[in-house]
């Protein structure tokens, strides 16, 4: 038997034929319809989609053509030869110039079921070509891309962090299931030739790394198995195809020319292939160069041999016939036989190996779970849109039936009508759906990295997926056909006679039914939705009460690259001097500082010390900065115990450290810090630093961590180009950021300066994923609240309208005016109750689910669900009240005398 | 003067001149005769199959006996006498219209024998 595999949707649009074609024809069409999709899909997506397309399009045309027959009747092939393709085409002229006619004389119809459709497609195409990019599309320029797995490492089973580089080596050589093994890391760095530098992406990689992604270069050749060893020995780079293009105008003779990277002398040996991105979405390489020559770009600290510092990510290439389960079986028992060896490191250390993806594994199941949460946000949007869209027309389709049946009555055949119909759904289809295209590309542009406020040069493009696009439009366009066609197809077969002089009151109570439920559905839906937005909301509104450690308002911030400028060490530091003088000099500044990095903006450093009085193996790992004088009184850093660094910290004098609460609890627990020393391995050796000061505990990484060892180090005794400058305004300084950039520009004229951001921008980067998650689910929270809206009072006014009979004779009958309203009221309300319960029970689960996203927030948020539930009530009550109120105002004579 | 058949009738009973075939065959013949000008997409082929049946101008075969036996239910259609007359007509009248044409001397170098 061959195997069948139905083609997507197919199966539904064969249902509209008449059964005799279908009983006799379908098999062979979804067949060949089938063949035909195989063949365009080994051409790529977009010509199976196409085909896809086109396929679905003649099924429609076929299925309307099929059903004029069957409504002509059978009447005899001879004569339907005889209407020619012209005649054929005039029908069809006509009827879109009728469907235009009527949904012109229906603007309000238009708009809604338009704009619904728009924001359903838009949302579904956006997000789901976002999912598609970062999570499930394979990275290009990588042959290997099935067998390249990521590897990391778990603290007592659980995380994806960062390698210690013994424990990377003792992978390499002992795991069998892996062919190769690559570890890296990355840096934002200055690049330059000769004057200029700009600021690139670099990755210190082992020769391996290009092995493992079975990259070739388009010249010269990668690294050798001996540029691997030898610090200090091998200053050799590759630089990546677009930097070769872009930056170096595709100089001919690059290879075996010099580039400055971080002002060290590097010779290029090779040129990535042009396809070549790197393994990770959005940050390709630039420049890459063998990681041994580390320690010198990091002035002096060597790590190679330290097993409790984890400071380095790698990648590995399965064997031929490796699995992963076989190679995560030998990661953890060499993580056991290591613990054993080396307990005072490797005690609760773990290893895992996952399949290479776009977003790194670190990450990988945070982008997930939010990437997963939007989808499921757009899949309510979805079914919002299509509840929406098929109450609608089916209100439509039933009010109309009075015109259908005397259209019959006039001789028109079933099929001409349901063609006429069909049009007019499909025009409104045509509308919303190109609509919604725009929309979604619209928000494929939001999603893009370029408009996040990221503090790293991020590149990637995310493209609106075609698939997505026809399959929204599509779901909807089957619901809207179902729900609208198909009762108008029913109206055709009423008894004309009955149906003109009844307006068709027998058909309108099933519909009548079906819309409730429609509607009671959309108002559980929004709900959801907007519980969603809410929590989120709540969370961001939580995380601006924690206490972050330092105080963010009123201090702005922007970047600036000494070796970028032509400074060399001396005469950069002497600016650096003069910078922060003449800044905490001017009127409006009250502190002025420089740090590499910034609490809560994504980046930091990590290293691991030796405390005094520890065995000599024995580290403690802690995150560090370096800063400069003034650092904590400018960030609002209050220093509990001890100084900061000052002029007696020079470059000869000792080194000095400050350090976070939670690192001397750490390292001498019980005892007091200050005045104690630790041990730093720099590339020449072991260097003792004395504490001179304890700070608070500020939020370093995320808003919701808690408190990691810290230590400060100051830029006097090691200097560093790239720093960021931070200025704390006092009350009142107006435009800081213009005065700031003033300041700059006076001090060295031809400096550039990159953007100046508040400094509460720039440490929101830590809230970023709920930020976006709030904005988004908010947006679409408020629209299923409009659509819902539009929803309940859709279907009371109708049902006003059709009642006005009933209401005067209640009236006349001596019914009062608030009986009436209270009456409609409660329909509306009993309509949306099933919905309101049902979508909180949803709601409850769904929160658990986000919990992880919600910064300590309950997921059973009493704030979030009561003003959900206040304003979702005023919502519904509003859209029943209109319209409620409308048929109090009934005139019992006039509504008895107009039958 | 009669009309022309419709187009993709003529080109279906011209696939089927050449003998048995089945719908999906049909399908490529046309598509390669036509060198790509016409697809036939399988409803309005198979629309047109039952159109053309219900005329008499085709009907329901056997299968060729060197067709594949998997696929299951494919159906294989032949010209009957009428489809075959109705065919040999229409080449007639596109001949007399090129005849025509050709005396105008409307085809250019196209038109020579």
């Amino acid at each position: 038997m061959k195997r069948r595999r139905s083609v997507p949707l197919v199966g539904l649009l064969l249902r509209l034929y008449p059964a005799r074609f279908r009983d006799r024809y379908a098999s062979e069409i979804e067949e060949s319809l089938g063949g035909l999709l195989r063949a365009a899909g080994e051409r790529g997506r977009w010509r199976w989609m196409l085909v896809w397309l086109r396929g679905i399009a003649d099924l429609l045309k076929g299925a309307v053509r099929e059903r004029l027959r069957s409504g002509r009747g059978k009447k005899p092939a001879m004569e339907s030869s005889t209407m020619g393709v012209g005649e054929m085409m005039g029908t069809l002229v006509r009827d879109i110039r009728l469907a235009f006619r009527k949904l012109r004389k229906e603007p309000l119809f238009l708009l809604v079921a338009a704009g619904s459709l728009a924001i359903g497609i838009g949302a579904n195409t956006a997000v789901f070509s976002a999912a598609n990019e970062l999570l499930v599309r394979p990275l290009p320029g990588i042959p290997n891309y099935e067998r390249v797995v990521e590897l990391g490492r778990t603290d007592r089973g659980s995380g994806f962090d960062t390698f210690s580089y013994p424990d990377f080596l003792d992978i390499r050589e002992e795991i069998p299931s892996l062919a190769a093994a690559a570890a890296f890391t990355i840096e934002i760095m200055s690049v330059s030739r000769e004057a200029e530098g700009v600021r690139a992406a670099g990755f210190h990689v082992s020769p391996a790394y290009f092995e493992i992604l079975g990259a070739t270069p388009a010249l010269g050749r990668f690294f050798l198995p001996e540029e691997d060893i030898g610090v200090g020995q091998h200053f050799v780079a590759v630089v990546s195809h677009a930097f070769w293009t872009e930056r170096l105008g595709r100089d001919p003779d690059v290879i075996g020319s010099t580039l400055y990277l971080n002002r060290l002398a590097y010779t290029v040996v090779g040129v990535t292939g042009e396809g070549f991105g790197g393994h990770m979405i959005g940050f390709q390489p630039d420049v890459l160069m063998p990681m041994a020559q580390l320690p010198v770009m990091n002035g002096g600290r060597n790590e190679f041999d330290a097993r409790n510092a984890s400071w380095h990510m790698a990648l590995g290439l399965l064997s031929e016939d490796a699995t992963l389960e076989g190679l995560n079986t030998e990661l953890a028992a060499l993580a056991q036989r290591l613990a054993a060896a080396y307990p005072g490191s490797n005690e609760t250390r773990g290893f895992r190996a996952v399949p290479l993806g776009p977003i790194p594994g670190g990450g990988r199941s945070g982008v997930r779970l939010f990437v997963t949460v939007l989808i499921a946000m757009v899949v309510l949007i979805l079914l919002v849109t299509c509840t929406n869209i098929a109450g609608m027309f089916l209100a439509r389709a039933v009010s109309r039936e009075r015109e259908v049946a005397v259209r019959v009555a006039l001789g028109a055949g079933r099929g001409a009508i349901v063609q006429q119909l069909t049009i007019e759904t499909l025009m409104v289809f045509a509308v919303g759906g190109g609509a919604g295209i725009a929309i979604g590309l619209w928000g494929v542009g939001l999603l893009n990295p370029d408009v996040l406020p990221l503090p790293v040069p991020v590149r990637f493009a995310i493209e609106p997926d075609p698939r997505v696009i026809a399959f929204a439009t599509l779901v909807t366009l089957v619901t809207g056909l179902l729900f609208g066609l198909l009762p108008a197809a029913g109206a055709t077969a009423v008894d004309v006679v009955t149906s003109i002089r009844d307006e068709g009151r027998g058909g309108g109570r099933r519909a009548g039914r079906a819309r409730r439920v429609f509607a009671g559905a959309q108002v559980g839906l929004s709900l959801v939705l907007l519980v969603t937005a809410g929590l989120f909301m709540r969370s961001l509104q939580r995380a601006a009460s924690i206490d972050t450690g330092f105080d963010p308002t009123g201090a702005y911030v922007t970047y600036i690259d000494l070796s970028l400028e032509g400074y060399a060490e001396e005469s950069g530091r002497a600016f650096q001097a003069s910078l922060l003088e003449s800044l905490a000099s001017e009127a409006w500044v009250s502190a002025a500082s420089l740090s590499i990095d910034l609490p809560l903006d994504l980046s930091s450093s990590g290293t691991a010390v030796t405390p005094q009085g520890w065995d000599e193996d024995d580290r403690l790992a802690t995150d560090f900065n370096r800063v400069s004088d003034a650092y904590f009184e400018t960030l609002g850093i209050p220093i509990l115990r001890g100084r900061s660094f000052g002029p007696a910290d020079g470059p000869d004098a000792p080194r000095a450290a400050i350090v976070s609460e939670r690192f001397g609890a750490e390292a001498w627990p019980g005892e007091e810090a200050l005045g104690r020393t630790f041990q730093l391995r720099h590339v020449d050796g072991q260097v003792t630093y004395e504490i001179v000061g304890i700070v608070k505990d500020t939020k370093n990484q995320l808003i919701t961590e808690s408190p990691k060892p810290f230590m400060y180090l100051s830029l006097r005794q090691t200097y560093a180009p790239g720093v960021q400058v931070v200025v704390r305004t006092n009350p009142g300084a107006g435009s800081a950021s213009a005065r700031l950039r003033e300041a700059l520009s006076a001090a060295d004229p031809n400096m550039s300066v990159g953007g100046v951001a508040s400094l509460e921008t720039y440490t929101a980067l830590g809230v970023l994923p709920q930020r976006l998650a709030a904005g988004i689910t908010g947006a679409l929270g408020l629209v299923a609240l409009l659509l819902s809206g539009l929803g309940i009072y859709g279907v009371v006014s109708y049902a006003v309208g059709r009642q006005q009979r009933e209401i005067g004779i209640r009236m006349a009958l001596g019914a009062d005016r608030r009986g009436v309203t209270m009456r409609f009221v409660r329909g509306g309300l009993l309509m949306a109750l099933p919905g309101i319960v049902i979508g909180m029970v949803v709601s409850v689960a769904i929160g658990q689910v986000l919990q992880a996203l919600l910064l300590d927030l309950s997921p059973r948020d009493p704030v979030a669900f009561g003003a959900v539930g206040v304003v979702l009530l005023s919502v519904v009550l509003l859209a029943t009240w209109i319209p409620a109120r409308r048929a109090a105002r009934v005139d019992p004579a006039e509504s008895l005398r107009q039958e | 003067m009669p009309d022309l058949l419709r187009p993709h009738w003529f080109q279906i009973l011209l696939s089927l001149s050449s003998g048995t075939m089945h719908g999906s065959a049909i399908m490529d013949e046309v598509l390669e005769r036509t060198e790509g000008r016409m697809k036939l997409w399988p409803a309005t082929l198979y629309g047109s199959l039952r159109d053309l049946e219900e005329a008499g101008w085709i009907q329901d075969s056997v299968p060729p006996p060197d067709a594949p036996v998997e696929g299951g239910k494919r159906r294989f259609y032949v010209l009957t006498p009428s489809g075959e007359r109705v065919l040999r007509e229409e080449l007639r009248h596109m001949h007399a219209i090129l005849e025509e044409a050709r005396e105008r001397d409307l085809l250019g170098d196209a038109g020579a024998v």
